[in-house]
């Protein structure tokens, strides 16, 4: 577009140069044709005057006199004098009739020169100040001499002469400065050597006031020429006057021509800058309406990469984009059914899992305690029975939660009491019980019935072999942010095959009980809280087990754990 | 498309729009012609040819430069109080600048200053004494006057009883001549004769005519070009073709008389430059342009061998059309 621009602008800059000059031409043709007509009109004054008086006239006889005036009359105007003179330099004739001066030394004139020099020619010489006679009023005028030799009879005998006409200048001045070329322009004109004939500003020229490029011109051939003057860049247009030699000039400054057409140029550039704008923000705009569908697209894609499945995957721009953007959609609306799918699955799973666990544990409890009540009553140990059963029941209640997995360390420690009451009757008090419970461990969160199976296990496999001096010591403490509930006893102790077993796979032979207990409990652990948390368990043969539970430190608030995990 | 780009859109639409009405249908551009400045050109004396040619340069200036010209003669020559008559009715005329050639240096000085205070003053030809005046145009008329003393010995006339007739001295253009002059004469005061002739032309006529018919000198210099003019005719007058006349200034009358070998030689300066630089100075205070404080243009010797010579004849002869 730019190109096409300067392209257009360069073409119309040549094409106005060209009409400048062509214009010039037309111009300064007919300036030449005036002049031409000016000078043809001297020269047939001369002729008139040479072919019709002086040739058909003897001076011996005859005076020019009264022809001359009669001649000089008629053209007054355009002529200051017509002057006769011999091959001496004697004065023949002159009209007006006037005293030649004494210091007027004709035969010194540079037109009498030229004109016995060169006989067959017109000459023509520049302005110059006539000083050839004499005036009253000591008026000095400005002339153009245009001089012939000529052939003068005398008692018949044929000698040279010269015949001068001098032109009045005001006459070649009438012809020029009329001419109006606009924008700066003006013509003058000059001699063959250069020497300055008409100037619109001839007299600040001969004052030294500006310059003019006249000793250049005269080497320009006719046409058109371009020139730099005074840092000025000009279009030159000669034109060589016929019989003369003298040129006409014609100055325009480019400046000036460039200001003509200002407008227009400011014109094609504004254009130009126009049809640039609107081709960006044609350009910006269809590409807007293409990329900015797919760039938000491809940011709704980006977020779903992130894992953000609840984005609202932009849907516009051209049809095939559109389109594009329901199926992504439709897409990750299938993506995110199946992932609820899957987490629901999952969830109900663990769930199902939890609640194997769990009830893995009550039917083995109360099978024992039922057991041992019937064995009480079968004792007759009715209060013991009724402590058993009264424990039973709040052991229960905890149990049942209202249905809730998750309860306070408070309730289960309870639990675990009411168990060890339960127990103690049970074993006749064969055993004795440490509670060292930190009363701040009490508000978090644990998975319900995690200290009673360990209880279980410590009095079944840990106090089988004692008597009477069995201890068991339930304790809880908080150590690095963590939860833990610790059963400790100073049972038999856990052989260290079977130790290293214990939490990775299921018992080989389950021993009295169940057959559950320290693994279920550390699976329900981990279900509920993660694999960092869970059972450790040291024994150590003859001394005792330890089985540590490590648990987080949650609050215990009801709301929030009603009903399953809080992991 | 956003909203806020085509807003912007819409705000470059209406700014390229409005560049281009402003640009294309030159809004901006100030339309009006140029101001034409009125200025008034007071010469020091009566019309002749020397004036003449200083009003066609001040014409030419004129044209070019949109100036209303109004130049203003004297009636009677070195006039004073004509002069301060029209510097005040020009001021108060309404004309924006002035361009005077004082009739007196000294005494027009408060004048011209007063007038300065509210318009451009421009000199030309003859000084004030006044440094409200912006520019001053003239030849260097000391150096005028070393030419022609130079002249007057180179043409064997040094020893000879010489007489310098001494008017419009209160020009101090006058006196520089002067000065050029006796410098290069050598001319002590006690021995070199000055005349002094009345005002008046006729009064100065037959008190030339009644020195000359005393044979009081050999040589004779004419301070300015009316006093020459008077020398020339009174020489004619009292057929004493025999004195050699010199002086300064430039008349066709003067071409005759050179021509005829009334007088030997005149130094003739560039009066049409002094009218056309005097209206351009005042043209360029009057748009305050920067103005030359002062401007010397050329001066030349003419005498009877030179006076066709093309130069010359262009500086002799200024009126070409």
């Amino acid at each position: 577009m730019i190109f096409l621009g300067i392209v257009f602008y360069i073409r119309y800059d040549a094409s106005m140069q060209s009409m400048v000059r062509k214009d010039n031409k037309r111009v300064i043709e007919q300036v030449n044709m005036h002049l031409d007509t000016y000078l043809r009109n001297m020269m047939r004054i001369s002729d008139a005057l040479y072919y019709r008086v002086i040739k058909n006239v003897d001076l011996s006889e005859e005076s020019l006199d009264g022809q001359m005036s009669l001649l000089y009359n008629t053209f007054r105007d355009q002529l200051v004098s017509i002057v006769v003179v011999d091959e001496n330099g004697s004065l023949v004739s002159s009209a007006p009739l006037s005293i030649l001066k004494k210091e007027a030394a004709l035969p010194e004139q540079e037109w009498f020169g030229e004109a016995l020099g060169r006989i067959e020619n017109f000459h023509f010489s520049s302005p110059h100040v006539q000083n050839l006679f004499e005036d009253p009023n000591h008026s000095y005028k400005w002339v153009v001499s245009m001089s012939r030799a000529v052939e003068l009879t005398n008692d018949g005998s044929v000698g040279h002469g010269v015949l001068l006409v001098d032109m009045n200048f005001s006459g070649i001045d009438q012809l020029f400065k009329n001419i109006d070329l606009g924008s700066g322009a003006y013509t003058y004109l000059i001699s063959g050597d250069g020497e300055i004939i008409y100037h619109p500003r001839q007299q600040l020229l001969y004052s030294n006031l500006i310059q003019e490029n006249n000793r250049e011109a005269i080497n320009y051939d006719d046409g058109n020429h371009t020139e730099t003057f005074q840092g000025v860049e000009r279009i030159i247009t000669v034109k060589t006057v016929g019989y003369t030699g003298w040129k006409i000039v014609s100055v325009a400054p480019l400046e000036g021509v460039a200001k003509d057409y200002y407008n227009f140029r400011s014109f094609i550039v504004f254009i130009l800058l126009f049809t640039i704008f609107l081709m960006i923000f044609a350009n910006q705009f269809v590409s807007s309406r293409i990329a900015d569908p797919i760039k938000s697209l491809e940011a709704s894609v980006k977020e779903l990469e992130m894992g953000d499945l609840d984005v609202e995957i932009s849907i516009g721009g051209s049809y095939e984009i559109q389109h594009l953007g329901t199926t992504i959609r439709s897409m990750v609306e299938q993506m995110r059914r199946l992932m609820d799918d899957i987490v629901a699955e999952h969830e109900a799973k663990r769930k199902s899992e939890l609640d194997a666990l769990q009830n893995q544990i009550n039917p083995h409890f109360l099978y024992n305690t039922l057991d041992s009540i019937v064995w009480m009553i079968e004792n007759e140990r009715y209060s013991g029975a009724t402590s058993m059963v009264t424990a039973l029941a709040r052991l229960f209640r905890i149990s049942l939660s209202k249905g809730k997995n998750i309860i306070s360390v408070k309730d289960e420690v309870e639990h675990a009491g009411n168990y060890l009451t339960i127990q103690k009757i049970r074993y006749k008090n064969k055993f004795k019980v440490i509670m060292n419970i930190d009363s701040q461990t009490l508000m978090y969160s644990t998975v319900k019935l995690i200290i009673q199976p360990l209880l279980e296990n410590a009095i079944y496999h840990g106090m089988e072999a004692v008597y009477n001096d069995g201890e068991i010591e339930v304790s809880s403490f908080i150590q690095d942010a963590k939860l833990f509930i610790r059963v400790k006893d100073n049972g038999i102790g856990i052989p260290p095959g079977t130790l290293s077993k214990l939490l990775s796979e299921e018992p080989a032979h389950p021993s009295k009980g169940s057959g559950v207990g320290l693994l279920n409990v550390h699976k329900r652990i981990q279900l509920s809280f993660g694999a960092d948390y869970g059972l450790s368990v040291e024994s150590e043969p003859d001394v005792g087990t330890t089985v540590t539970i490590c648990l987080p430190c949650i609050p215990y608030e009801e709301k929030s754990v009603e009903g399953g995990s809080i992991a | 498309m956003k909203r806020k780009n085509f807003f912007l859109f819409f705000l470059f639409l209406i700014g390229f729009a409005s560049s281009y009405a402003i640009l294309t249908f030159d809004i901006l551009e100030d339309s009006s012609p140029p101001p034409v400045y009125e200025v008034s050109v007071i010469t020091r004396g009566r019309g002749n040819d020397s004036w003449e040619s200083m009003k066609h340069g001040a014409e030419q200036a004129s044209e070019e430069l949109f100036v209303d010209l109004s130049f203003i003669t004297l009636s009677e020559d070195s006039s004073v109080e004509e002069q301060i008559y029209l510097l005040e009715r020009e001021s108060l005329g309404g004309a924006d600048a002035i361009v005077i050639s004082a009739a007196d240096s000294r005494l027009l000085t408060p004048y011209v200053s007063k007038v300065g205070e509210s318009i451009p003053i421009v000199s030309i030809d003859s000084p004030t004494e006044s440094p409200s005046v912006f520019s001053y145009i003239s030849a260097d008329d000391y150096e005028m006057g070393m030419l022609l003393g130079s002249e007057i010995n180179s043409s064997g006339n040094s020893h000879k009883r010489t007489a310098i007739i001494v008017s419009g001295l209160s020009c101090s253009n006058v006196s520089s001549r002067l000065d050029g002059l006796r410098d290069s004469l050598g001319l002590p005061d006690d021995i070199a004769l000055y005349w002094y002739p009345p005002e008046t032309p006729d009064e100065a006529s037959a008190y030339l005519s009644s020195k000359l018919e005393e044979h009081a000198a050999d040589v004779l210099i004419a301070l300015d070009l009316p006093a020459l003019e008077l020398a020339g005719q009174a020489l004619i007058d009292n057929n004493q073709q025999s004195v050699s006349l010199f002086g300064f200034g430039a008349t066709g009358k003067i071409a005759s008389f050179i021509e005829s070998g009334i007088i030997e030689a005149t130094i003739v300066k560039n009066d049409f430059a002094i009218g056309y630089l005097g209206i351009s100075a005042a043209a360029s205070a009057l748009s305050e342009r920067p103005v030359s404080l002062n401007t010397v243009v050329e001066h030349r010797l003419i005498n009877m061998e030179n006076m066709y010579d093309i130069e010359n004849q262009r500086l002799l002869f200024p009126s070409i059309r």
